[in-house]
Formats: structure tokens, sequence, C-alpha cells
């Protein structure tokens, strides 16, 4: 009940929408990704390392 | 397909460390660096297996990624000066994900694909039922030919195929054997498989085959007077293709499936 008590309604938003990206992700991959050419997942994959560093990299910025 | 091994192998441990990055230092810039180390080693591992890279590419792509990741971690230790605060990474970010975007609507579009299909109008009965060995190759009931006139690999919409036979009163389908050999090659043991892509240039030719030794169609009721098994009459064996992994002969309906071969004798067999 505490806990329950203790939850903030943005941190269940926070969760729901990250529950919604994930399986989205996996939708699009399911369905999506599976057709494409490996060039073209290879291609994607690596391009997924640059938005990751460059994310990483924007937030070490911010000290996020 | 060693690589979704590894990935999912690797996904829990990643996860935890995650959890232990976030819980410890609660910068979120740490997580997403571990995730570019992720994506990597699944990058590395995905080229090698689907590439089917020979030693040589191998042994460079590992001292490459040696070599990266010593040198990432070595920058990753060395004291920086504090910079201003730039978009660049923000308009970086915007520029891959358009990359990325762009992509994906490329590697979809099917347009220079050429599909020709030549299914057979009939089959014999007897092909079906009789005692007779079949050839090795199979039954022969069609063929698919896909040309790429696009400069890049398609690949094609018709991914798994099946083969049933169908009974129009009864609705109560039987599944077939079908083997699917592409360039004559025998490629896949199931009847439902995927299909690889067709490079630029390239054409492809699919056949398709009812496989293995004689089909068996099963016994309906036993005649008690005559002592005659009779079995099930099948008006039809439908072939389909489709791209969705759901195609079963359970959902199948005449309307749908592409060369149907009618088959009009009814079958009564005897010891």
């Amino acid at each position: 009940m505490t806990f329950l008590m203790a939850l903030r309604l943005e941190h269940v938003l926070y969760s729901l929408g990250g529950l919604f990206a994930a399986a989205a992700i996996i939708y699009f991959a399911w369905e999506y990704l599976v057709l494409l050419p490996r060039v073209i997942k290879t291609a994607l994959l690596i391009l997924l390392i640059g938005v990751f560093v460059l994310v990483a990299h924007h937030l070490k910025e911010r000290d996020v | 397909m060693w690589w979704q091994v590894l990935f999912w192998a690797l996904l829990v441990p990643v996860l935890i460390v995650l959890g232990i990055i976030y819980g410890t230092n609660k910068k979120l810039y740490k997580l997403f660096q571990v995730l570019a180390t992720f994506t990597y080693v699944i990058t590395v591992a995905y080229v090698i297996d689907v590439f089917s890279l020979g030693r040589n590419w191998v042994l460079g792509l590992l001292v490459f990624s040696a070599i990266l990741m010593i040198a990432m971690g070595y920058s990753l230790t060395r004291p920086r000066k504090q910079k201003k605060r730039s978009k660049a990474y923000l308009y970086g970010l915007g520029a891959l994900l358009v990359v990325m975007l762009l992509l994906i609507v490329l590697g979809s579009l099917r347009s220079g694909l050429i599909r020709d299909e030549a299914i057979v109008q009939s089959l014999p009965r007897s092909v079906l039922v009789t005692e007779g060995k079949m050839p090795e190759q199979g039954f022969s009931v069609g063929s698919i030919t896909y040309t790429n006139t696009f400069p890049l690999p398609i690949v094609s919409p018709d991914q798994y195929f099946v083969a049933c036979l169908h009974d129009a009163q009864q609705d109560a389908p039987y599944y077939i054997d079908l083997q699917v050999r592409v360039n004559g090659k025998y490629r896949y043991e199931e009847y439902q498989e995927p299909f690889t892509e067709v490079m630029p240039g390239e054409t492809k030719t699919l056949q398709l085959a009812i496989s293995g030794a004689p089909l068996p169609v099963r016994p309906e009721t036993v005649n008690a007077t005559t002592g005659t098994d009779l079995y099930r009459q099948y008006d039809a064996l439908l072939l389909a293709s489709s791209s969705d992994t759901a195609l079963s002969c359970e959902t199948l309906v005449e309307s749908k499936a592409r060369g149907i071969l009618i088959l009009n004798r009814s079958i009564s067999l005897t010891d």
C-alpha cells in the first residue's frame, strides 16, 4: 500500500511509454525488418551504433 | 543463425549491467554507451554469420574490433576538457535517423522484382496414392522465377509455401510435403521455409515439387461387406505462397490459392 501511495503518476506514464516503445520496436522488427535484405539490415545496425553513440555524447555533454 | 543465439544469450546480462550502471551512477549516457557496444558486438556476429565470411575476413574483423574497443576504452578513461554545448550531436542524430528511414523504404521496394509463375494445370491422382516410387526430385508441380532489376537486393514476398489436399464438401485439408529448390539446389526440409533474397541482376528459380514417398491419404471409413478401405476423396491440391508465417491449410481457401490442381477421380484402395 505504501508502495502504491509512493507511486507517482509520471513514473507510471514513463513506464507505459517505455513498454509501448519496446512493443513497437519488437513488432516493427518482426513484421518489417525481417523482409529487408541482409545488406540493408547490416547498414541499419551500423547506423544504430552511431545513433547510440551520438545520444550518449549528447547526454554526456549535458551530464545526464 | 548462431548470431541469434548470441543475441539472446547476451541480452539478459546486458540488461542486468544496464540496471547496475544506472543504479550506481544515475547517468543515462552510460546506458547508451553500453547499448552501443552491445549493438556493435551483435553487428559483428550478424555480419560473420549471415554473409558466411571467409577466415581472413573473420580474422580481420576480430582484430579491428579488438583495436576499436581498446581505443574506445582508452579514450573514455582520458580526462577531457569541458566543451561548450553544441547541437552538432542532435543534427548528426537527425541525419542518421533520416538515412535509416530511407534505407528501410528502399529495402521495402519490390518494384524491380519481376515474378514469373508456371504452375501445372492438372495432376494425376495416381501420383498421390500409387505404390510406385516417386522420382528423387519429387513430382514437379511448377516453378516461380524472380528477376531483380533493382540496384539493391530484394527479398521475395513469397517466403513460405504450403501445399494441401482440399475437400470442398468436408473441408478437411491435408498437408502435403512440398520440396522447394532454388536454382536446382535443394534447400529446405519443411513445406514452410523462408526464401532468400534476390541479388541485383540475378534470376532465381524456385522449383516446387511434391516430395518423398507415395503420399498418404487418410482412410475415411472401412466398408465391412467388401473389406475395402474407402479413402477420403479430395477434390484439389491447393498450392499457395505468402510472406505470412501463418499460412496454413486450415486458413487457406480456394480463392486465395494459386495454381489449383483438380483431381476428379474418387479413390478406393484395397490391400
